[in-house]
């Protein structure tokens, strides 16, 4: 399945394919991303099975189970794609914020 | 409100109330349902978007949360058992089910006790927002096309024809397509307004913003709809049964079978695990076979009453106000006779017998009695109308063929247009001698009893050769063909047979 382009994930977006390197089912991905974010980032159910049946569409996850009506998903390769893309361009905004956090921005001023 | 209270002899323990939810309104609806369980209401159905039904408990302090989950698209729908999976989460993070409405889930908790929001993200619920709302303007811009063209179909007619002022269908069906129509515009500029107005807020990090209307217009449309269905419904059963038209019934066959389908591949095939592109193909042969079934049915139908079953021979016309050739002539056998009836709002009977003897000819009588004298006035124009076209389509045509040729064919005198006429008008051009020909036809056709040979509230011919003839008496108008009804013994005849003295 093509990748569509999408401009930047948002926080649950990125949390929730985050959470789906490891199997995990809907409650389960609610739990784990408040555990990881230490209770700092909160998933609601219609915020997650939306995102989850979207994702599903566009195939950056699959369900790997459906038991006791607990669907069971896992993110794919193009999903992994989407997710790494995600975390180097949050790590290219963090290292600009270092950056100028360091006092960096003096090279601005003296470019010529 | 408009509220209508269930009253049981003992207690009363459901209510039913005419509100209106839908994705641009769904937090002020949280607030109703609130109010509502404050009083001792607890909401357990709500049925198309508009009706809902409650159930008695204790007054309570309740919180509601109205939640979006996709349930259907045209090709998908949520199973069973992903809804439950939805609900069951739901309740684990401490939101209790009520019921839900297309894609809104409602949800209930008691006021203070501690649960997770079931929408965190405002961007992603806006973008579920804006996927369900895209969804109805895209179904609003095929339907409000195809809702023009029956509104031009029905609407248009009504006014004009003589079939429609006696068709109960058409006037019934006609509120129905125009306030369709309005409730699709309106709904599709509604929408429109609350994605452009909130892709801004969302643009700017601001909240969403909902509707706090009242939606009276939806409420008083919806419930004008179903009294127009209702109407509709025991029209059709009593077209069905009492005048019984029993191909009325049978042409419903086509729509029960549409319907049945739909439901079939609404709940069997969307939510099942094939493959999306094979439930495409499934959609467009389901499609294609239901209507190759509903066409074979159409004609079926059509043929059952061509062949004049539905009447089962000669009927019985005691009673009725209308011709048979033995009127005319002693010692003839009638060889068939149709009897049609009818009823409208604006003409509450109708009906149409047709005569038929070897030998002799028919004679047609189209019976009606208007709600008012001035709807029979009306009708009586539109007779009129409908004679004017008929006299042009059958002697207007080949016109330019005669006029170039310069032939006179006698088939002109059955119209009275003398070789005279036709050659003082054939000085003019081709288009002058066309328009005063047909201007001629049709005076010459549709002629006044002038010397009130009739003696009723109106009388016209309708044929030059005066076969044809609307008359009117009070509500009462008379549309008959196949005599000489210029002749005063065929008058006197009719007039005693029609009870018009």
């Amino acid at each position: 399945m093509a990748k569509k382009t999408i401009k930047a994930l948002t926080q649950p977006m990125y949390y929730i394919l985050l959470s789906l390197k490891e199997k995990r089912h809907g409650y389960e991905i609610m739990q784990f991303v408040e555990w990881l974010t230490e209770g700092r980032v909160k998933v609601g159910p219609g915020t997650l099975y939306s995102l989850l049946s979207r994702f599903e569409d566009d195939g950056y996850i699959e369900m790997v189970s459906d038991n006791d009506n607990k669907k069971t998903y896992l993110i794919t390769d193009l999903g992994k794609e989407v997710l790494y893309e995600e975390i180097e361009r949050l790590k290219s905004l963090l290292n600009d914020a270092t950056s100028v956090k360091g006092g960096n921005e003096g090279e601005f001023q003296n470019r010529k | 409100m408009m509220q209508l209270v269930s009253k049981g002899v003992m207690k009363v323990n459901f209510k039913i109330e005419s509100n209106f939810i839908d994705i641009t309104n769904y937090p002020s609806v949280e607030r109703h349902l609130e109010k509502m369980a404050n009083k001792g209401w607890l909401i357990n159905k709500i049925v198309a978007g508009n009706i809902f039904i409650y159930k008695k408990i204790e007054p309570e302090e309740l919180d509601f949360s109205i939640a979006l989950y996709e349930v259907e698209t045209a090709f998908t729908r949520k199973s069973k058992e992903e809804l439950d999976e939805f609900n069951s989460v739901c309740e684990s993070v401490g939101w209790n089910y009520a019921t839900k409405s297309f894609n809104l889930h409602i949800y209930f908790k008691e006021k203070g006790t501690d649960a997770m929001e079931i929408q965190t993200d405002d961007e992603e619920e806006f973008s579920t927002l804006e996927f369900i709302g895209k969804k109805y303007i895209k179904s609003n811009y095929i339907q409000i096309p195809f809702m023009i063209f029956l509104a031009w179909m029905n609407i248009g007619s009504l006014f004009t024809s003589v079939y429609s002022i006696k068709d109960g269908l058409g006037q019934i069906v006609a509120p129905m397509i125009a306030l369709a129509l309005i409730v699709l515009i309106v709904q599709t500029i509604h929408i429109k307004r609350f994605l452009k107005a909130n892709k801004n807020n969302i643009e700017m990090g601001k909240d969403i913003e909902y509707s706090d209307s009242k939606f009276c217009f939806y409420k008083v449309t919806f419930l004008l709809s179903y009294i127009i269905i209702s109407i509709f419904t025991i029209y059709i059963l009593y077209l069905g049964i009492v005048l019984k038209k029993k191909f009325v019934l049978i042409a419903f066959i086509p729509i029960l079978i549409g319907l049945i389908i739909g439901c079939a591949y609404r709940f069997l095939v969307k939510p099942s695990k094939i493959k999306l592109k094979n439930k495409k193909i499934g959609l467009v042969a389901t499609l294609i076979i239901t209507t190759i079934i509903s066409i074979f049915i159409s004609i079926g139908i059509i043929m059952y009453i061509g062949n004049g079953v539905d009447d089962g021979g000669n009927p019985n016309i005691d009673g009725y106000k209308v011709l048979s050739i033995d009127d005319f002539e002693d010692n003839v056998y009638e060889y068939e006779g149709t009897l049609m009836q009818g009823s409208s709002i604006l003409v509450p009977k109708s009906y149409e017998y047709y005569s038929y003897a070897r030998k002799s000819g028919s004679i047609i009588t189209e019976y009606s009695k208007a709600l008012t004298e001035d709807l029979a006035k009306n009708l009586v124009s539109r007779y009129i109308r409908q004679a004017r076209s008929a006299s042009v389509g059958r002697y207007g045509r080949d016109l330019e063929f005669y006029f170039e040729e310069g032939i006179y064919d006698d088939y002109f005198l059955d119209a009275g247009i003398t070789r005279n006429d036709f050659n003082n008008l054939k000085a003019n051009d081709i288009k002058e001698f066309k328009k005063a020909l047909i201007k001629m036809i049709k005076e010459k056709a549709i002629i006044k009893d002038e010397e009130n040979l009739w003696n009723l509230d109106e009388t016209y011919f309708l044929s030059y050769d005066k076969m044809e003839i609307v008359i009117r008496d009070g509500k009462e108008v008379f549309y008959l063909e196949g005599k000489d009804f210029s002749d005063v013994e065929i008058i006197n005849i009719i007039k005693e047979k029609l009870d018009l003295n």
